[in-house]
């Protein structure tokens, strides 16, 4: 009787086993809501070192959704700074770091004597665990006295949305300020995923496609794949396009991205061999609308044939959770 | 340490035109007279007072902006008017010196602009005059006017938008 | 009618735009009418701006100016004004009264233990800590650090010192 009871209940339960898990497993949801907003915290720490002696001159935390950016700018009445970083969170293990290094010093005088500045730009892309941290030294390595910025990246442990539902703003915390303040430190959070979709019309109609995902001032190239009964120009030349999304703004009307790119004809037999169509074209798309760019006379052989190159970026889903 | 007499002089011949002009244009139709070189004068004669070691060169045509806008919001909140008497005088003591047509066209194209100018508010103005007469930055701007760079591009842009639409209806009323 | 551009033109012409939005917006003013006009008219306003001339001085007003300043009778140094920041000026305020208000504190413990015939202590020197405190308020002078030397921007791991980094990772 109880064997035979036991076996009966196992394969009556096994069913609802398996109908539903959550029963015997969490249901994963409070976790995965955590793990599908996730928050990055970045402790920015300015510090002299003379010798062995460090001394901290300030003291930020900037803690928000992944993607939130943030420049730490230093100002004295000849130099200055402005270190602009993108950040991507690639993994829960990984984050990708682009910094934009823009500096200007003043090293004399014209022979008029207005002041002559010496600028320089740098670009350097970084992908971190969150067992490391970034080093800024704002002026090189070399000297008795340096002054190093540290940026300690980690997972923040608060959560995405407030009590009433509302997504957590960001948040600055000032934990010691510079004196004068010659060092500060500014946050935003700004889309960074886009998806583009581009479509080449003869005539009106479709007759090549692509569509990608795009990091913000990251260049990829798009190669439109003919569709439909494309013509023997489209088919035996497809188009590639190497674009950037470069800036993201929100104007009273609508939001926007500025795009650059280049367009080339490839040969569908030998794919290194490409034609420049049109190069450094750029333009201002609205977000989700077309922006379409007229071909005619830059497409060789158009034999009367009227081209359009039409472009659309909508924003990635993730980047819409977010909103 | 006090200010050393011959960099306070160079500072002065190097600085002191411009931030007339800047003054003359800011204070506008109630500049008549001495009070833009009087605030010109009250500024530097400040600066000559500070010591040398709280106002270093470099800083120094950021200091004489700022005080010198800042003491001619004083005179402008005041609403001081001098009369136009003076400077009739001094038009007079310099017209043999130059060409009667060419001074009146200075002076009416100094007029047509100083009355576009006075139609913008003060701090548009203030910037868009640092910008275009002593060609300063809009970071070197922000530090004169103690404002925000994101406001200072904006104030200048929203600045040329009202001059360009004045300048246009003028010339429109001019050519009926 | 303006442009959405319009505003990036005027950055365009103070050079206050970054050299690839710079291109952008050259480009774009090649294309848009309503930008080129902008521009032409931004240009114009420079161009008066700049030819404006000041009111005729009298002959050597400028250099009787910069005579009566040199003589002007120099201020004794208590006389002196000076600009202060506001939050300076207030903890100078709080470090006098702090002052104030302790020298008052030990007059009054060493006149009790003097009146108690207990023998003055002397106040212990406070060590300075290896680590100072910055005071607020004092400006930070970068000249100390700057060689001339160019940026550099790394990563380590966490539990190093930036004296003994790793070599620049780059991507």
């Amino acid at each position: 009787m109880k064997a035979r009871i036991k076996i009966i209940s196992f394969l009556f339960l096994l069913p609802l086993l398996c109908a539903s898990d959550s029963a015997f497993y969490p249901s994963g949801k409070g976790l995965a809501a955590a793990s599908d907003e996730p928050r990055v915290q970045f402790h920015i720490v300015a510090i002299e070192e003379k010798g062995t002696e460090r001394r901290t001159l300030s003291e930020t935390t900037v803690e928000g959704p992944a993607g939130t950016d943030f420049n730490v700018e230093l100002q004295d009445g000849r130099f200055s700074l402005v270190a602009r970083f993108l950040t991507d969170l690639l993994s829960p293990e990984a984050l990708k770091v682009r910094a934009r290094l823009n500096t200007r010093r003043l090293y004399g005088r014209s022979e008029k004597e207005l002041p002559l500045y010496e600028e320089d730009t740098q670009n350097e892309t970084l992908q971190l665990g969150f067992d490391e941290k970034i080093i800024l030294l704002p002026f090189g390595r070399g000297g008795d006295e340096r002054l190093l910025i540290e940026i300690t990246p980690t997972l923040s442990e608060k959560s995405a949305r407030l009590a009433s539902g509302g997504l957590r703003p960001l948040e600055i915390e000032i934990g010691r300020q510079s004196p004068g303040g010659a060092i500060s430190v500014k946050a935003s959070k700004t889309p960074h995923r886009f998806v583009v979709e581009a479509v080449l019309l003869e005539d009106g109609r479709e007759v090549a496609r692509a569509e990608a995902p795009y990091l913000i001032e990251e260049a990829r190239e798009l190669l439109l794949q003919p569709v439909g009964d494309a013509s023997p120009a489209v088919l035996q030349h497809p188009l590639a396009i190497n674009l950037t999304l470069s800036e993201y703004s929100m104007t009273r009307t609508a939001d926007q991205i500025s795009l650059g790119f280049d367009l080339y004809r490839r040969d569908a037999q030998h794919e290194s061999v490409r034609a420049a169509i049109a190069q450094k074209w750029a333009g201002i798309a609205e977000l989700g609308r077309d922006l379409t760019y007229e071909l005619s006379n830059s497409f060789p052989n158009a034999q009367g044939k009227k081209y359009e190159l039409r472009f659309k970026v909508k924003l990635a889903a993730e980047e819409k959770a977010a909103r | 340490m006090a200010r050393d007499n011959e960099d306070f002089t160079m500072i002065f011949n190097e600085i002191y035109p411009g931030l007339c002009r800047f003054l003359e244009c800011l204070i506008g139709a109630r500049a008549v007279g001495t009070t833009a070189q009087d605030i010109a004068q009250e500024s530097f004669m400040r600066f000559y007072r500070q010591d040398e070691g709280l106002i270093p060169a470099a800083e120094a045509r950021f200091w004489l902006y700022r005080v010198a806008r800042n003491l001619a919001l004083n005179e402008m909140s005041r609403g001081r008017t001098r009369q136009r008497f003076w400077g009739r005088v001094l038009e007079i003591f310099h017209a043999a010196q130059t060409d009667p047509a060419q001074a009146l066209e200075q002076t009416e194209r100094r007029e047509i602009l100083s009355g576009l100018l006075e139609a913008l508010p003060e701090q548009h103005r203030a910037a868009l005059l640092l910008r275009e007469q002593e060609e300063m930055s809009y970071r070197e701007i922000a530090r004169v006017l103690e404002i925000s760079e994101s406001k200072v591009k904006v104030d200048i842009y929203r600045a040329r938008q009202s001059l360009r639409a004045r300048w246009r209806e003028l010339e429109r009323a001019a050519s009926v | 009618m303006d442009c959405e551009f319009t505003e990036k033109v005027s950055l365009l012409l103070d050079a206050e735009l970054p050299p690839e939005d710079a291109l952008l917006v050259t480009e774009h003013i090649s294309t848009c009418t309503a930008c080129r006009q902008a521009q032409d008219d931004f240009l114009r306003l420079r161009r008066e701006i700049k030819a404006y001339e000041i009111q005729p001085q009298p002959p050597f007003a400028q250099a009787g100016m910069l005579a009566r300043i040199l003589n002007s009778e120099k201020l004794p140094l208590w006389r002196r004004s000076v600009s202060i920041p506001v939050p300076l000026m207030i903890l100078l305020l709080a470090i006098i009264v702090g002052l104030g208000v302790w020298a008052a504190t030990l007059r009054r413990a060493s006149g009790l233990a003097q009146s108690n015939g207990a023998p003055e202590k002397a106040t212990p020197v406070k060590a300075l800590p290896s680590q100072t405190e910055v005071v607020e308020g004092e400006g930070l002078d970068f000249s100390h650090y700057d060689h001339g030397e160019r940026a550099a921007i790394y990563k380590v791991r966490r539990n190093a010192s930036a004296a003994h980094t790793a070599t620049d990772s780059r991507q």
